[in-house]
């Protein structure tokens, strides 16, 4: 049900944008476009299915955690 | 990108208060009162404006190289091809990061104050959906729906403070600094971080009719943001002291629900939350912009709609997806945020700017 509601979403938005850029012949939007849409697309369909997602709060916290506990070393 | 495109500098000092005003004065207050205890807004005031103002000077020297360049533009032409279009898609992460927080914050606030029953998604894709409209328009109507809100903003905020003035006890400020200065600039960081995001400027600088005074406009933001953010610290702590501060969410939420004027005048929380909500759809329209105009002109490409939608898409789902739950984003944004933001805010910016200085020995193209 939630896929079928997702796909008529994303089917709505495509119909939306795609003919106008082939009409104005911006390929390179459309190449754009086609590329960051298809990964919005696999990623949405991931998580409405439970899979994990690549998620950066984890890395961010690994290169900057150790930062924060210097500061919090120095001025505690 | 619609070169055409212009905003006067005023219209760029509301879009910069507003956007980082509207969610720093919700949030800010408790986290510097865990930090700093009662001098939480000395915190907000010195040390939170002190690095807006650095920022403020690197962004406009840096940008003022390149008057109607962005910075994912003019990245590739200082540090080379492959070292620019990182520093380009570093930017495009953290925008579209921060802001798939900011939606998450705003999602959040909602569910906890107000409407528990109702899931975090359907918050969440109303403000990207206006967002996601007001991006589509571009930075002009943008530019303007803030104009239109900027004033009810701050009248509304300035009408509680002043209605507070008979619970304000400035008892609550003293002892000043009892544990000396380190826990105030321990305290300083996460305004700090939240005064750098005026680093739009880096994005934005192409759309000011006038660039030449986008030091002072910055800079004139920095005061202005510093100024209410201090205002709300302060309203907070003198009217519940630092430890009840501390361990409210919301401070700002529950000043507004502690006036009561002659029992006719109550339950002002519903004021904060019409102009909040409103500020919010601005700020998380400001970084989407930033994020798509990013990608737009990362990609070498004149029309940034159609990235509209799919990079709406990645936010949405990532405002969902970031966080378990909100201890988990009160957690990241009173540690790991700081020094992530640092980096982007000052790090990188200087760093170019360095680069800039020895390649054009510090001659301004007009």
């Amino acid at each position: 049900m939630l896929i079928l509601i997702l796909m008529m979403v994303f089917m709505g938005i495509i119909a939306l944008e795609a003919p106008v850029m082939v009409k104005n012949r911006q390929w390179r939007e459309l190449a754009a476009f086609g590329v960051l849409m298809l990964g919005a697309m696999a990623l949405t369909f991931a998580q409405a299915l439970g899979l994990p997602l690549p998620n950066p709060t984890m890395g961010i916290e690994m290169i900057f955690g150790p930062v924060s506990d210097m500061i919090k070393n120095v001025l505690s | 990108m619609k070169k055409d495109e212009k905003v006067s500098s005023i219209q760029m000092l509301f879009l910069l208060v507003t956007t980082v005003t509207v969610t720093g004065f919700l949030f800010v207050p408790s986290i510097t009162a865990k930090f700093a205890s009662r001098d939480g807004w000395i915190s907000v005031a010195v040390g939170g404006t002190l690095f807006g103002i650095i920022v403020a000077l690197v962004c406009t020297k840096l940008g003022l190289y390149y008057p109607d360049k962005s910075v994912v533009e003019y990245a590739p032409e200082l540090v080379g091809r492959f070292g620019g279009k990182l520093i380009g898609l570093l930017y495009i992460f953290f925008f579209m990061h921060t802001n798939a927080i900011i939606v998450r914050e705003f999602g959040d606030f909602l569910v906890t104050a107000f409407l528990p029953e109702t899931p975090l998604l359907v918050f969440n894709s109303i403000v990207v959906l206006v967002a996601a409209y007001a991006v589509y328009n571009g930075m002009e109507v943008l530019c303007r729906m803030n104009q239109f809100l900027f004033p009810l903003f701050i009248a509304a905020f300035s009408f509680i403070v002043f209605l507070l003035t008979e619970n304000i006890s400035f008892d609550n400020f003293l002892p000043l600094m009892e544990n000396g200065v380190k826990p105030v600039i321990w305290g300083s960081m996460v305004p700090g971080a939240w005064r750098g995001e005026i680093l739009l400027m880096l994005m934005f600088l192409p759309f000011l009719n006038q660039p030449r005074e986008a030091g002072k406009t910055l800079i004139t933001a920095v005061f202005v943001i510093g100024f209410f953010l201090t205002l709300t610290a302060a309203t907070s702590i003198a009217v519940f002291g630092p430890l009840l501060t501390q361990n409210m969410v919301f401070p700002v939420l529950e000043l507004a629900r502690y006036v009561s004027l002659g029992h006719f005048l109550e339950r002002l929380e519903a004021v904060v939350i019409i102009v909040w909500v409103a500020g919010v759809a601005v700020k998380v329209a400001a970084f989407y912009l930033a994020a798509v105009l990013g990608t737009a002109q990362w990609l070498n490409i004149k029309d940034y709609r159609p990235l509209v939608y799919p990079v709406g898409i990645f936010i949405l789902l990532y405002s969902a997806a970031l966080f378990e739950n909100s201890r988990e984003l009160v957690d990241f944004l009173a540690t790991v945020f700081a020094p992530y933001a640092y980096f982007f805010e000052l790090i990188i910016p200087l760093g170019l700017l360095a680069v800039a200085l020895i390649r054009k020995r510090g001659g301004q193209k007009q």
